[in-house]
């Protein structure tokens, strides 16, 4: 009877143990932004990326194809990607969203494995700007990008190793232009 | 002892005779009845028997369990990773692409036409739509008229698209970290806290 015991509690510890296993590598660097949908109804621009997969291996193919060195170097700090997601919402006018959705995000970045790498605060627009990154032992895993001011909000959640040097150096130049959207005035 | 009384039953052995005489009632008859057993019996005792049966089943039960576990972790994995779909393909973004918002007039957006090439570089200005109850969304808009390599290839729909996809977010992305590498170079204001 106690050997039968004894062999159940093994069992169960093992059981235990696989899930355990299943449940830590299933931690990714994926954020959530379905709290941010709402905004769609109140921001006067919206851009949303959702690239992973196989159109993100389909991208990476063209990049591969395109004969350019700066874009051979693009292509090497996003060999590893696996998925980059974006979030950019602009408002008319202040107030139009809720901090605390944003600090939500935030929040999502304090779990185990996100490490802050830089935290700008600026009283200009009530800027903040965090940028977090997850790292599996040596390998980046993941980068997250987020900022919020008064009239905007971008998120940026990039899955997979990369080059973060490069790609700022790169803003601008070749293939990855700089965003800048005017707007007419009114007459 | 008289053995020829032992073997033949010839002449005569005191002892043997006596002997004979103890074992008597207990010569074998024929007709006699089996002799009953005292109604005392020792009791042997029970060696307990393995509960093999029950403990087995108890093992392979668990073990299921865990490997039921195991594979809807594996599971939810690869339902995580399913791509998202992100647009019509059909209708890919290109730069003389029509912007068709609902509720809106069809408006279209200025381009570029970068076949003709010039020494100043042009700009491109996202008109903006009449500004209603309705979201826009803004799609890639180019500030410095440079032709992007890819539409130099032969490319299919579905590349070009996930080509301007791809060249979309990595755009917003490096124009966020060059911000902040800017800002932290620059270290503008004492009310910006900068940690590393």
């Amino acid at each position: 009877m106690k050997s039968y015991k004894k062999h159940l509690v093994k069992v169960i510890l093992f059981a235990f143990l696989a899930v355990s296993a299943v449940a830590v590598n299933a931690q990714t660097a994926r954020l959530q932004f379905e709290n941010l949908n709402y905004l769609e109804g109140k921001a006067s621009e919206i851009v949303e990326v959702n690239i992973d997969g196989k159109l993100l291996d389909l991208a990476k193919r063209v990049l591969v194809k395109v004969k350019d060195q700066d874009a051979k170097k693009v292509g090497e700090a996003i060999k590893g990607l696996e998925g980059i997601y974006v979030r950019v919402y602009k408002f008319e006018n202040t107030g139009e969203y809720n901090p605390s959705d944003i600090e939500q995000i935030r929040s999502q970045l304090k779990s185990p494995g996100w490490s802050q790498l830089a935290n700008v605060r600026s009283k200009k627009n009530n800027q903040k700007v965090d940028v977090f990154t997850m790292f599996s032992g040596d390998n980046m895993s993941g980068l997250a990008v987020v900022v919020s001011e008064d009239k905007s909000v971008a998120v940026v959640n990039v899955i997979g190793p990369i080059d973060i040097d490069l790609l700022a150096e790169m803003s601008g130049k070749l293939n990855i232009p700089e965003i800048d959207i005017e707007k007419e005035e009114k007459p | 002892m008289n053995e020829d009384y032992l073997w033949n039953k010839k002449g005569n052995d005191a002892e043997i005779e006596n002997l004979e005489n103890l074992l008597s009632q207990f010569r074998y008859q024929e007709t006699s009845a089996p002799k009953i057993l005292p109604e005392k019996v020792s009791e042997i005792e029970k060696t307990p028997k393995r509960r093999f049966f029950t403990f087995s089943f108890a093992f392979a039960f668990a073990s299921c369990i865990a490997f039921v576990l195991v594979l809807l972790g594996v599971w939810f994995q690869i339902l995580n990773k399913t791509p998202e779909t992100i647009a019509d393909l059909s209708n890919p973004i290109t730069p003389e692409t029509k912007i068709i918002l609902p509720n809106e007039t069809e408006k279209i957006i200025a381009t570029e036409d970068f076949s003709k090439t010039s020494e100043t570089p042009k700009f491109i200005k996202a008109k903006s739509l009449e500004q209603k109850n309705t979201p826009q969304k803004t799609i890639f808009i180019k500030k410095k008229g440079e032709k992007p390599k890819a539409e130099t290839l032969e490319l299919t729909k579905e590349e070009k698209f996930a080509y301007d996809q791809l060249m979309l977010a990595l755009s917003i992305t490096s124009s966020k970290l060059k911000m902040v590498k800017e800002k932290v170079a620059l270290n503008e204001t004492p009310e910006i806290l900068i940690r590393k």
